[in-house]
């Protein structure tokens, strides 16, 4: 019978990839758009000015959570303090977790409006790039879904957008 | 016809507060469940009170106010958190159990010794809670409710007592 040895996966990040990360986080912040940035929530969740940070980026990949979480709190200090939960995730682990269930999508017919400007549009405010050439813009709350609803209705109101729920 | 909102949409969003109280009849329920020898639901029930007693510990310790709401959306990212964190083991914190109850013992307990420096007595209570939910896991699943199984007075004895301990401990879970 073969003998099938698993091998141990252990990804080694060098400090060099660490500091790269964190430096293009930092620009991000700063309002700096770098190509495959990261796309950056805040959430208030309570009375008081406490936010959720959510970074959704694909670097994130090799790096464990609590990784992540350091690497966000350490980009937003001095006001680190004010975040209740620094989360990291990877657009795939955004879809599997359910952290973004809120949809903005056109609901255009093909050729009522050019889908190069729908796709524009959306990537304006945010959109993830996929690897299919399609765009997915998606929101962690209803709220802010709905403030991006509301824009891309007035600027192509042709795009007949639509906020769509993933319930798991 | 006049349109009727589904009850669920008239529910107010979970407060830390709330879900100490529903713990709290749900155990009550479970009690007289049990007096009834309905032993099952029974400890569907305090299956459930040990759940919502280990969320709330946790979303207190998180800083969250007694009447601060905790919506889905909320519940959702600090899931979507603790799946993420390992255990020394490799394994992640909580699964993808829709109640993972052992989960948020361990995410609680993770949750107070990173907001700082924890006694060794808070720290046994943690482990405590820990051992207990894994207890009542043994027997408990939310799937209980779509089966028909004799459940033995000592398989229920052990889910009771462990949620006894929760009941009379979810208070100090989140203190120093």
């Amino acid at each position: 019978m073969p003998v099938i040895r698993g091998q141990a996966q252990v990804s080694t990040i060098t400090a060099e990839q660490r500091q790269e990360v964190a430096q293009q986080l930092a620009r991000e912040l700063a309002g700096e758009r770098t190509p495959g940035g990261p796309v950056i929530f805040e959430i208030p969740i309570g009375p008081q000015l406490v936010i959720d940070v959510l970074v959704v980026w694909d670097a994130w990949e090799p790096f464990s959570s609590t990784d992540r979480s350091g690497m966000i709190l350490e980009a937003y200090k001095p006001f680190a303090v004010q975040i209740a939960q620094p989360l990291g995730v990877t657009y795939h682990e955004a879809i599997e977790q359910q952290v973004l269930p809120y949809a903005v999508v056109p609901m255009a017919r093909r050729g009522e409006i050019d889908e190069q400007d729908l796709k524009q549009a959306m990537l304006d405010e945010a959109a993830f790039a996929l690897d299919n050439g399609k765009v997915d813009l998606r929101f962690p709350t209803m709220s802010l879904a709905e403030q991006a609803h509301k824009r891309l209705s007035d600027a192509l109101p042709k795009g007949y957008w639509s906020i769509v729920q993933t319930i798991g | 016809m006049r349109d009727v909102a589904p009850f669920a949409e008239r529910l107010s969003p979970d407060t830390v507060t709330r879900l100490e109280r529903a713990a709290h009849h749900r155990f009550a329920s479970a009690e007289v469940l049990r007096i009834q020898e309905r032993r099952l639901t029974a400890l569907y029930f305090y299956g459930y009170s040990a759940e919502i007693w280990l969320c709330a510990a946790y979303y207190r310790s998180a800083a969250f106010g007694p009447h601060q709401s905790i919506d889905r959306d909320t519940r959702q990212r600090r899931m979507a958190q603790a799946r993420q964190l390992r255990l020394a083991s490799g394994a992640t914190m909580m699964n993808s159990d829709p109640h993972p109850l052992v989960g948020w013992a361990r995410f609680l307990e993770w949750q107070r010794s990173a907001s700082g420096a924890l006694g060794a007595a808070a720290t046994q209570r943690l482990k405590e809670a820990t051992n207990k939910a894994i207890e009542i896991y043994n027997y408990w699943r939310p799937e209980l409710r779509y089966k028909v199984v004799e459940i033995t007075d000592a398989q229920l004895s052990v889910v009771r007592g462990a949620a006894t301990w929760l009941k009379d401990n979810h208070s100090k879970l989140s203190e120093a």
